[in-house]
C-alpha cells in the first residue's frame, strides 16, 4: 500500500432548499487507499450518493460546501477551477451509474462514445477504436470488435452496464466511482458484475469506491468499508472488522437486519426502529441515538468522539471504550 | 384446501399485426410470456413467485388479477371461475383479490390524499356512504401509521410509509388473497422487515393468503411457505420453501440461491456460478429453456422439453437431470 | 409537478418575486383582466359617442390617447377594446381546452379504434393553413364575433387534443393506474379522477400562452375587415381606422397597437414562469 488516491478531510455541505437549509454532509472523513475497493454502505438519505457527486464535482447547484478538502492527485479538488475539474473527469476519474442507460447517449454507437470520451488523448481514430475494442472485451463483451457500431438499446440491461464499465475504464482512471452499479440487476448478473468488477481491478490495479446499500454486495467486493448514517461517517475499517465485529450501534442493527444473513427462517425479522433524523435540525449529540437501543444519557447531550478500534478500524460512538486497541 | 387453482395457464402478446407479420414473413406474431403454468395456493398460506426479469412472474401476477387477458388455462378461485363471463372478472372477484405494485410511492396516484387513496377501494364498490373517515383511519392504524397521515400526498412519505399506504388499500376490502409484486422493491434493509413483518402480522389476523413475487432469494426464505420458480415463462421448480433451499433439484435454482451475495466477507465466492444471460424470449431456445446456460446440459435437453416430474410430497421439478 | 395544494399560491409568491418577467407578465395579465371585467366604469368617456368638434386631437391631459376622426376618446376605446380582446381569447380558448381535453383523454384511454379515428380527425384538421381557413369559413358564416371564435376553437381544439392525449398514454401505463384498475374501478372514475388531475396542469400553461395569439386573430382579421363589425371598438378596427388617417394622427395606429404587444408580453412571460415553475421538465417540449 502506498498512500491514499482519494483522501476527504472534514467535508461539510449542505443544500438550500425552500424549507432551509439540509446539512447533508457532516465532517466526512474517508479515504481510498491506492489499489483498494471502499466500499460506503449507507440507507436512504445517508448521503452517499451526495458524497460520489462531491467528489466528482457534479452536485447540483443548491449545494454548498462548507468545510473540508477532497485530496485527490496532491491538490484538492475543491480548489480546481471548472475547466480543470473537467479535464479530470472520465480521464483520473470515471463513475459508472446505477442506471446505465443515463449514462449512454442513446443515438450514439458505443463506438463513437468510446472514442469520444479519449477525445483528449493524441492517439489516431484508429488507435483510439481499438482501444475502444480492448476495453470491451476486456469486460466481458464477446466478439467486441463488431459490437462497436450497435446502440446502446440494443444491448441487455446487464451488458450494458459492461460497456457502461468498460467506458469508465477506457482512460484508465486512478480512481472509480461505482454507484449502485448493480442495484438495477437480476442476482445472476449482480454476481457477474461483482465478479468483473474484482477481476478488472487486478488488471488496472485501480482503485474503486464502491457505494451500496446492499450489505451482500460490499461484502463480497470491499477491502475496506466506509458506513455513512444521516450525513456521518458513523464506523469505517476493513471489511472483515466490519461485519465480524461492529463497534457501532448502528452498524451492528444495519447487519442484523439482513435477512440473507439470518439463517433460521423466521417470520419476526428485527428491524431498526424509527425514522431517519431530519437534517434541517441536527441535534447535539449522537445523530444516531434516538434510535439506538443501548444509549445512555450522555449519546443526547454530547457528540460522540471518533473512536479508535485498533487496525484501523474506527467507531464513532461514546460505548466504544476508550483505548481499546 | 386450494384457495387459488391454475391450471395450464398461458399468456402471450402479439409483437405485431395479421399485416406486418405477413409482410416481414413472421412465423409466430407473439411472444409466449407465460407458458403452461399450473399451481396452487392453499387458503392462508404464502406462495413465493421468484424469478428474474423477463421469467414472466409479473405478467403470471396480471393475469391472475384480470389486469392482462389469457389465451388459454383455467383459474379457479375458491370454487368458481371468475372469469366464466370473459376477459373482465366480476366485482366480487376484484373485491377478492387485490394487488400490491412494485414502486411503493408510483403506485399511489400523485394527486390525491392518503385519505382518499385509503378510501378508494369502498367508494369503487360502492360501499363510501359507510363511516369513510373512521375506516380510513382503523386501516392506518392496522398498518401502523398515525392517522394525521390522512392528509398527506404521496410524495411527502418515505417509501416504507407509502408501502403501509399501499397494504392499508390491498386490506381494505377484506379480501381472501393478495397479490404483492416485490414487495421490498426499493425500501431500505431496516424497512424491509417492517414491511414483511406486517404482512405476516396481517396474514396471521386477518386469515390472509399472499402470492409474493420478488427475486429476492432471502426474503422469499423467511416469508414463504411454498416456492414456485419461472425460467422462460415457465415454472421449472416448486416445492415448499425449507426443502428448495435445503436441497434445489434444478440447475437453476441452485444457481439462482448461490448467486446470492454472500454477506460474510470471509466466505466469499470465488467466480460468478451462471454465465450468460436470460435468452430473449423471441428467441426461445428449443428443448428445455435453460440448456444454454446449463451446465449439466444433454442432447436430449437440446430437443424435448422437460415435464414437469414429482419428487416429493408437493415438490416438482421440470429437469431431465435433476440434482437429486 | 408539484401538486397544488395548500400554501400553492403563497409558494408561487415566493417564487414570482425571483423571477422579474414573470412578475411583469402577471402584473400585465391582471391589468388587462382588470380593464376587461371592469371597462364600463373605469373608461372617461363613452367609447361611442361621437364627438366631431374634438376629432384628430393629440394625446393630452383630458383624452390621454388623443381623439380620433370622429372625435371618440381613443383611450377609452382601447378600454373597452380589452373587453372583447379578453372576452375572445378567454372564451375561445377554454372552450377549446375543455373540448381537447375530452377528445384527448377519449383518444389516449379509450379503445385503439376510436383513437385511430380522433388522430385521423386531428390532423386532417391540423393540416389546412390556418389563415386559409380562417378566410374561408369567414366568407361563408360572414364576419362576426361569433365565426371568429369558431374558427379559433376549431384549429385549435386538435392541438390541445393531441397534447391530453399524449400525456394520457404516458400516464396510462404507470402502475398507479394499474393500480386503480386492478380494484375494479370504472373507466369513467380513472379518466376523471386519476388522469384528469394530472394532464390538466401543462395543458393550462400551454392554453395561456396561446391567448394573445388569438388576440392576435381576432385583431388581425377584424383589421382585414373580416372580423368584428364596426362600431365595436377592438384593437383591430382601431389600428385599421388609425391605419387610413396614419398622416393626420399617428397615435391612433399606437394606441392600438400596444395593448396587444402588452397582452402578448404578459401572456407569455406568466405562461413561462409558470412553466418554469410548476414544471421544468416541460421546459424542453413547450
Amino acid at each position: 500500500m502506498n498512500g491514499k488516491v482519494l483522501d476527504i478531510r472534514d467535508l461539510s455541505l449542505r443544500f438550500a432548499t425552500s424549507a432551509g437549509p439540509v446539512h447533508a454532509l457532516r465532517n466526512i472523513t474517508m479515504a481510498v487507499p491506492s489499489g483498494e475497493i471502499v466500499g460506503v454502505v449507507g440507507e436512504s438519505g445517508s448521503g452517499k450518493s451526495t458524497l460520489a457527486l462531491a467528489v466528482m464535482r457534479l452536485l447540483p447547484g443548491n449545494a454548498t460546501v462548507t468545510s473540508g478538502a477532497i485530496g485527490f492527485g496532491g491538490g484538492d479538488l475543491l480548489t480546481l477551477d471548472e475547466e480543470a475539474m473537467r479535464a479530470l473527469r472520465g480521464n483520473r476519474i470515471a463513475m459508472v451509474f446505477q442506471d446505465p442507460m443515463t449514462s449512454l447517449n442513446p443515438v450514439r454507437s458505443i463506438g463513437q462514445q468510446m472514442v469520444d470520451i479519449q477525445h483528449r488523448g493524441r492517439a489516431s481514430p484508429a488507435e483510439k477504436r481499438r482501444k475502444a475494442a480492448a476495453a470491451l472485451k476486456r469486460v466481458g463483451m464477446p466478439d467486441a470488435e463488431s459490437q462497436l457500431d450497435r446502440h446502446p438499446f440494443q444491448f441487455s440491461g446487464g451488458m450494458r452496464q459492461r460497456i457502461a464499465i468498460a467506458m469508465a475504464l477506457v482512460q484508465r482512471p486512478e480512481l472509480l466511482i461505482a454507484d449502485e452499479v448493480t442495484t438495477a440487476l437480476d442476482v445472476t448478473l449482480e454476481a457477474q458484475i461483482i465478479h468483473l468488477l474484482r477481476e478488472l481491478r487486478a488488471d488496472i490495479d485501480g482503485s474503486i469506491l464502491f457505494i451500496s446499500h446492499n450489505l451482500g454486495a460490499i461484502a463480497e467486493i470491499c477491502d475496506r468499508v466506509v458506513v455513512l448514517y444521516a450525513g456521518e461517517v458513523v464506523e469505517h475499517g476493513p471489511i472483515a472488522e466490519i461485519f465480524s465485529h461492529p463497534q457501532h450501534p448502528y452498524t451492528r442493527a444495519l447487519i442484523a437486519c439482513d435477512p440473507a444473513r439470518i439463517s433460521t427462517a423466521t417470520r419476526e425479522l428485527p428491524v431498526i426502529p424509527g425514522d431517519v433524523p431530519n437534517l434541517r435540525h441536527v441535534a447535539d449529540g449522537c445523530i444516531f441515538q434516538p434510535r439506538c437501543s443501548v444509549a445512555i444519557a450522555k449519546c443526547a447531550a454530547e457528540r460522540p468522539p471518533d473512536r479508535d478500534c485498533g487496525a484501523g478500524h474506527v467507531a464513532r460512538c461514546h460505548l466504544v471504550p476508550e483505548g481499546l486497541p | 384446501m386450494s384457495l387459488l387453482e391454475i391450471r395450464d395457464l398461458n399468456v402471450r402478446y402479439a409483437i405485431a399485426g395479421r399485416v406486418k407479420a405477413a409482410v416481414a414473413g413472421l412465423a409466430n406474431r407473439y411472444i409466449d410470456a407465460v407458458i403452461d403454468v399450473s399451481f396452487e395456493v392453499a387458503a392462508g398460506s404464502t406462495l413465493a413467485m421468484v424469478g428474474e426479469s423477463g421469467s414472466g412472474k409479473s405478467t403470471l401476477a396480471r393475469a391472475i388479477v384480470g389486469l392482462t387477458p389469457f389465451a388459454s388455462g383455467s383459474i379457479v378461485f375458491d370454487g368458481s371461475n371468475p372469469f366464466a363471463t370473459g376477459p373482465h372478472p366480476s366485482r366480487a372477484y376484484h373485491r377478492d383479490v387485490a394487488m400490491m405494485f412494485q414502486d411503493p410511492v408510483s403506485s399511489l396516484s400523485p394527486r390525491r390524499t392518503v385519505e382518499a387513496l385509503v378510501g378508494e377501494p369502498f367508494v369503487i364498490h360502492g360501499l363510501g356512504n359507510r363511516n369513510l373517515g373512521a375506516e380510513v383511519r382503523r386501516l392506518l392504524a392496522l398498518v401502523g401509521l398515525p392517522a394525521d397521515f390522512a392528509g398527506r400526498y404521496p410524495h411527502q412519505l418515505s417509501g416504507g410509509q407509502a408501502r403501509r399506504v399501499g397494504v392499508a388499500r390491498a386490506i381494505a376490502l377484506n379480501p381472501k388473497l393478495i397479490i404483492a409484486d416485490e414487495p421490498t422493491a426499493g425500501l431500505d434493509v431496516s424497512v424491509q422487515g417492517e414491511i414483511l413483518n406486517l404482512l405476516a402480522r396481517l396474514q396471521a389476523e386477518l386469515g390472509l393468503t399472499y402470492i409474493v413475487i420478488t427475486h429476492n432469494l432471502a426474503v422469499v426464505r423467511h416469508a414463504s411457505d411454498r416456492t414456485a420458480i419461472m425460467y422462460m415463462g415457465r415454472i421449472v421448480e416448486a416445492g415448499p420453501t425449507a426443502e428448495i433451499f435445503a436441497a434445489a433439484l434444478h440447475p437453476y435454482t441452485a444457481a439462482l440461491i448461490a448467486a446470492q451475495p454472500n454477506p460474510d466477507p470471509a466466505h466469499r465466492r470465488s467466480g460468478p456460478v451462471l454465465t450468460g444471460e436470460v435468452t430473449s424470449l423471441r428467441n426461445r431456445p428449443r428443448g428445455c429453456e435453460f440448456h444454454p446456460r446449463c451446465a449439466r446440459a444433454a442432447d436430449d435437453c437440446r430437443e424435448l422439453v422437460p415435464a414437469a416430474i414429482g419428487r416429493g410430497p408437493g415438490h416438482t421439478v421440470r429437469c431431465h437431470h435433476p440434482l437429486a | 409537478m408539484a401538486p397544488v395544494g395548500p400554501g400553492f399560491f403563497a409558494r408561487m409568491a415566493r417564487r414570482l418575486r425571483g423571477d422579474p418577467l414573470g412578475a411583469l407578465g402577471l402584473v400585465l395579465v391582471l391589468l388587462l383582466v382588470f380593464c376587461g371585467l371592469f371597462a364600463p366604469w373605469i373608461t372617461p368617456f363613452d367609447p361611442f359617442k361621437l364627438n366631431v368638434p374634438d376629432k384628430f386631437q393629440a394625446p393630452n391631459l383630458v383624452h390621454l390617447f388623443g381623439t380620433d376622426n370622429l372625435g371618440r376618446d381613443i383611450f377609452s376605446r382601447v378600454i373597452a377594446g380589452s373587453r372583447i380582446a379578453l372576452w375572445v381569447g378567454v372564451s375561445t380558448i377554454a372552450t377549446a381546452l375543455a373540448i381537447g381535453l375530452v377528445l384527448g383523454l377519449v383518444a389516449g384511454y379509450g379503445p385503439r379504434w376510436l383513437d385511430n379515428l380522433l388522430l385521423l380527425l386531428f390532423d386532417s384538421i391540423y393540416s389546412f393553413p390556418t389563415v386559409i381557413l380562417g378566410l374561408t369559413v369567414v366568407t361563408l358564416l360572414g364576419a362576426s364575433v361569433a365565426t371568429l371564435m369558431f374558427v379559433v376553437i376549431v384549429i385549435q381544439t386538435p392541438a390541445y387534443a393531441r397534447l391530453t392525449r399524449t400525456a394520457t398514454l404516458s400516464i396510462k401505463s404507470s402502475e398507479y393506474i394499474q393500480a386503480i384498475e386492478s380494484l375494479g374501478a370504472s373507466k369513467l372514475r380513472i379518466i376523471l379522477i386519476h388522469l384528469l388531475p394530472n394532464v390538466v396542469g401543462p395543458l393550462l400553461i400551454v392554453a395561456s400562452m396561446d391567448i394573445p395569439s388569438v388576440v392576435s386573430l381576432e385583431a388581425g382579421l377584424t383589421y382585414l375587415g373580416m372580423g368584428i363589425p364596426p362600431p365595436a371598438p377592438s384593437w383591430g378596427r382601431i389600428l385599421q381606422e388609425g391605419y387610413s388617417v396614419i398622416q393626420v394622427a399617428w397615435w391612433i395606429v399606437v394606441a392600438g397597437g400596444i395593448p396587444l404587444i402588452l397582452t402578448t408580453l404578459g401572456f407569455t412571460f406568466l405562461g413561462e414562469s409558470l412553466r418554469d415553475n410548476l414544471d421544468p421538465k416541460l421546459r424542453r417540449i413547450l
